[in-house]
């Protein structure tokens, strides 16, 4: 059961190549126990995921709300003197802190932040694939959702994009981008995963690969795949964001 | 956009896996709906017990693509939950006239509407109690494989095991859950 058991998790979690994926597919389509397994294992997964997401809203939303379920207004208390001072002062240092990140001193947490990656990234461009040029891309709609800061659009049509579509790795980088921009780490990693394990296409994968750096970093989750992938990147002379990771490197040291 | 066409797409995204889209759906519909069990003698506690418990049956109704939801979705998972408490009260030998339910649409649900719920306890449901009964050692390592999705030797130096010893006790939790749900 151990290596079972190892395969369906690598399969749920996106981590088989495309020839992986397809022959396991394959042996779940023709044996029944397996297929058993695998909707045990997905729907263990599930409910995880469903418990922990209810748990976090539960504790966003606080308990009040629910104990007073009858609208009364908060009181409100006038602030005192030494409560103004305080803010006045956590103003201050907001304010400190946004201009120290508008100032293009590389930082583990600052270096080549959002203005730079999209261009990088290259959204618009039609197609991922060197060399491939196309007029209008199919996934424009998305594009277009991305440029109005339409993210869960924006991802809502790239996810609308089945597997057999030749623009499936295309569509989940670009949902990849469009979970980064809304903050949604974790989803960012999981897309760009995605992307990853059904393409082919070395820039492609550069792409996601930095995405993945991006995401682990703000999601303060430098652990050794982290260090790896970006030791990697920043080693990788073809790679589009090797600068970027040097810099991220040196800066860890 | 039309509140209907919000639904769809909260439905869609909770269809595709979308965890955030379940948290959406929490915080829009808690206090609706938990407001009538604290009305009915229940406590905050029973309030989150019950109204988790019919988020799953409402999860669960949602995995299948031929289930269509004719109501609007605060309504029917206060529909849920007002039948969920009636039943615990019912357990409780606790008889209540109901109050406070005025401005709420109260949607009567059919029968197939309860399906999942006549069944009492689902594969969801069970599988949820279940992982109430493993360690919190187990539940942590379900957690980062399954919601964070990291892979063994990621797993390994979070939880001070060895790279084999993460896939041994991942087996027996996982093992223990199936023993719990009668799979093994």
């Amino acid at each position: 059961m151990g290596n079972t058991e190892q395969k369906i998790i690598a399969y749920l979690n996106n981590e088989l190549t495309r020839q992986e994926r397809k022959t396991f597919e394959r042996q779940i389509r023709e044996d029944a126990a397996l297929r058993q397994e695998v909707k045990f294992y997905r729907s263990l997964s599930k409910v995880v995921g469903w418990k922990a997401a209810m748990k976090e809203a539960h504790q966003e939303q606080g308990i009040t709300a629910v104990a007073n379920p009858d609208i009364r207004p908060a009181k409100v208390r006038p602030l005192g003197f030494r409560q103004v001072l305080s803010l006045a002062a956590s103003f201050l240092v907001l304010a400190v802190c946004g201009m120290m990140w508008f100032t293009n001193t590389p930082t583990l947490t600052n270096v080549a932040v959002a203005p730079n990656l999209k261009t990088k990234l290259n959204l618009n461009e039609g197609a991922w694939r060197s060399g491939e040029t196309v007029e209008i891309s199919p996934l424009q709609e998305g594009f277009d959702d991305i440029d109005a800061d339409r993210f869960e659009e924006a991802i809502q049509f790239f996810q609308n994009i089945t597997i057999e579509d030749e623009l499936y790795d295309d569509a989940q980088l670009s949902s990849a981008y469009a979970a980064y921009k809304m903050e949604k780490y974790t989803r960012t990693i999981q897309y760009a995963r995605e992307a990853i394990s059904h393409s082919d296409e070395p820039v492609l994968h550069q792409k996601a690969e930095w995405l993945i750096i991006k995401s682990k970093l703000a999601n303060k989750e430098q652990d050794n795949a982290f260090n790896s992938l970006l030791q990697k990147i920043a080693k990788q002379d073809t790679h589009l964001f090797q600068n970027e990771a040097k810099i991220l490197v040196r800066d860890a040291k | 956009m039309q509140e209907r066409e919000l639904q769809q797409q909260l439905i869609n995204r909770i269809r595709k896996g979308d965890n955030d889209a379940v948290k959406e759906l929490y915080a829009m519909a808690y206090a609706y709906c938990a407001s009538f069990v604290l009305k009915n003698q229940g406590t905050e506690e029973d309030a989150e017990d019950l109204f988790q418990r019919s988020m799953l049956i409402f999860l669960e109704k949602l995995q299948d693509k031929n289930f269509e939801i004719k109501y609007n979705i605060k309504s029917f998972l206060y529909a849920i939950v007002r039948n969920q408490w009636l039943k615990e009260l019912k357990n409780r030998h606790i008889i209540i006239s109901l109050v406070n339910e005025e401005g709420k649409e109260i949607i009567i649900l059919d029968e197939d509407d309860l399906e999942s719920e006549k069944e009492k306890e689902s594969d969801f449901q069970k599988i949820a109690m279940a992982l109430e009964t493993v360690s919190p050692e187990c539940r942590k390592l379900i957690e980062l494989t399954f919601l964070e999705q990291k892979k063994d030797k990621e797993i390994a130096p979070l939880m001070n095991y060895s790279h084999e010893f993460v896939r041994n006790k991942r087996s027996r939790c996982i093992r223990h859950i199936k023993k719990i749900l009668g799979l093994s």
